[in-house]
């Protein structure tokens, strides 16, 4: 059990233990030993793989924010390793055979050493040495969301520490000018991103983005990840992206996971300044409409779903409060979500020309 | 139990809160319940979170609105017991903030009873991802 170790072992301890254990996968392994530069929030990130097959699942990830090796260091680290391909273990640490087993957190009690267990991964993250080290059981055997969103939890603190805040809302662009797509689940974040993406515009996510001030009081939001998460019925009205629809294997994975890195890599996209926001509503009407939204509509819309599910909600004061001044300086329209498609981006370019 | 001299604070560990264009917004960050309130609720909330006693917020607003002074103070009583029993604000002995109220520039909207809308679409939706219940924001913690 993934599980086991924590009550022994004091996160700072694990952190010390997970780095000889990665050290140990890379030089055992060279031949299945890889490392990609990417680029989180505009700071570059140092990735270093043990395992083919997981360096595949995370480069598919974020195969958008790839850069080449930067004159600079990393503002990140991030080295994993996966047990079954490099043949490392640790002592006591085995994977959990039941995948939908609920996720554990342990925090040191200074707050620097955060460690993120679920039923194949473990996590160490220092926060003071921005250096992520985990341990996969097997890459084979990863659900749908660790595919979709590796590291999720650990790069939402990373990004807190550097004052980027992950904001539950799908980002599109067109000429680095960008619309922030807000609101909860099943309000049409994705559908108004696919449909841009499809007709040229940028997609730069449609779940998280991390929002970060400018020092001209505007705001810039940055990707994290490349990946869209449809319903059965949804997906149809996409059939370009069928193909590439990956289902899920756990009762709670109700939705098909879409890597866009493989539909479309032409169109993703790393940040825009944002221009405006869009709160989508469903409608039963043919043709998309907007009006202006009030200040505490997008708030409304906006802030449950980024506070409330980040792990770290129950320190999120400080992110309502920069909430509140993105809400307050950024134009805000609802967005009555119409069914034809093809008029969806052509509203959307009608705000983009207002506010660019 | 809640005289007019009460004062009563924003429970600051576990809520937020904003009034933006005379709408207010609370979260509970701990509970997952967020709530709003509009006009005179907002105007109310303004008040209290710089810890005006029930009377003093009750005279601000039966001037502010011109309304009969018994009306607001009960509607005023009935709200600050509901912020109570939301555990949205506390008791407290510190003193009223010494800063002016400032005057509205235009007249107010008219007088409705003030009403906490509450929703619980989150309090049972689970985070995707283990919450850090630990989690401080120590000045060292990162780097």
């Amino acid at each position: 059990m993934t599980r086991a170790r924590q009550a022994a072992v004091p996160p700072e301890a694990e952190y010390a233990a997970f780095e000889r254990a990665f050290a140990r996968a890379w030089t055992s392994r060279p031949d299945v030993c890889g490392t990609a530069w990417l680029v989180f929030a505009a700071q570059p990130a140092r990735l270093r793989v043990a395992g083919k097959r997981l360096s595949d699942v995370y480069l598919r990830a974020f195969s958008h924010l790839r850069i080449d090796e930067p004159a600079r260091g990393p503002a990140l680290t991030i080295d994993v390793w996966d047990e079954e391909e490099a043949g490392v273990g640790m002592d006591g640490l085995e994977a959990d055979p039941d995948l939908s087993a609920r996720g554990e957190t342990f925090v040191s009690g200074d707050g620097r050493v955060v460690v993120t267990a679920r039923a194949q991964t473990r996590t160490v993250f220092d926060r003071e040495r921005r250096h992520i080290v985990g341990w996969v059981g097997s890459s084979a055997r990863l659900t749908q969301y660790e595919m979709g969103r590796p590291l999720h939890a650990e790069l939402l603190l990373w990004h807190r520490d550097r004052d980027v805040q992950a904001v539950h809302a799908g980002l599109v662009a067109r000429r680095g000018d960008g619309l922030l797509l807000g609101g909860p689940g099943g309000s049409g974040k994705s559908t108004i991103a696919l449909c841009c993406l499809n007709a040229g515009y940028r997609y730069i996510g449609d779940d998280y983005v991390g929002v970060r001030g400018l020092a001209d009081g505007g705001f810039v939001g940055h990707s994290l990840y490349c990946s869209t998460h449809l319903e059965p019925t949804h997906l149809k009205r996409f059939p370009w992206l069928e193909p590439h629809a990956i289902p899920g294997a756990l009762p709670r994975e109700d939705k098909s996971l879409v890597m866009l890195s493989e539909v479309r890599p032409d169109r993703l996209g790393r940040s825009a300044r944002i221009r405006a926001v869009v709160l989508p509503r469903v409608v039963d009407v043919d043709r998309s409409s907007f009006r202006p939204a009030s200040k505490v509509a997008s708030m409304l819309r906006l802030a449950p779903t980024s506070l409330l599910q980040l792990p770290y909600a129950g320190v999120a004061v400080h992110e309502f409060e920069k909430l509140t001044r993105f809400v307050e300086t950024v134009p805000t329209y609802w967005f009555d979500l119409g069914r034809d498609f093809e008029d969806i981006p052509k509203r959307v370019g009608d705000i983009l020309d207002m506010h660019a | 139990m809640l005289s007019a001299e009460s004062r009563v604070d924003p429970n600051v560990a576990e809520v937020a809160a904003k009034v933006i264009d005379g709408e207010a917004i609370i979260m509970n960050l701990s509970s997952g319940l967020y709530y709003s309130m509009d006009n005179v609720g907002a105007a109310i909330w303004e008040l209290i979170a710089r810890r005006y006693s029930v009377r003093e917020v009750t005279d601000v607003i039966a001037d502010r609105y011109r309304v009969d002074r018994e009306r607001a103070a009960g509607d005023v009583q009935r709200l600050v017991q509901e912020l109570l029993d939301e555990h949205l604000v506390a008791p407290t002995t510190l003193d009223r903030e010494r800063v002016t109220t400032p005057s509205p520039s235009a007249p107010p909207p008219p007088y409705e009873p003030p009403r906490l809308q509450k929703y619980t679409d989150m309090a049972d939706m689970l985070a995707l991802d283990p919450p850090m219940p630990n989690l401080r924001d120590g000045a060292n913690a990162a780097g």
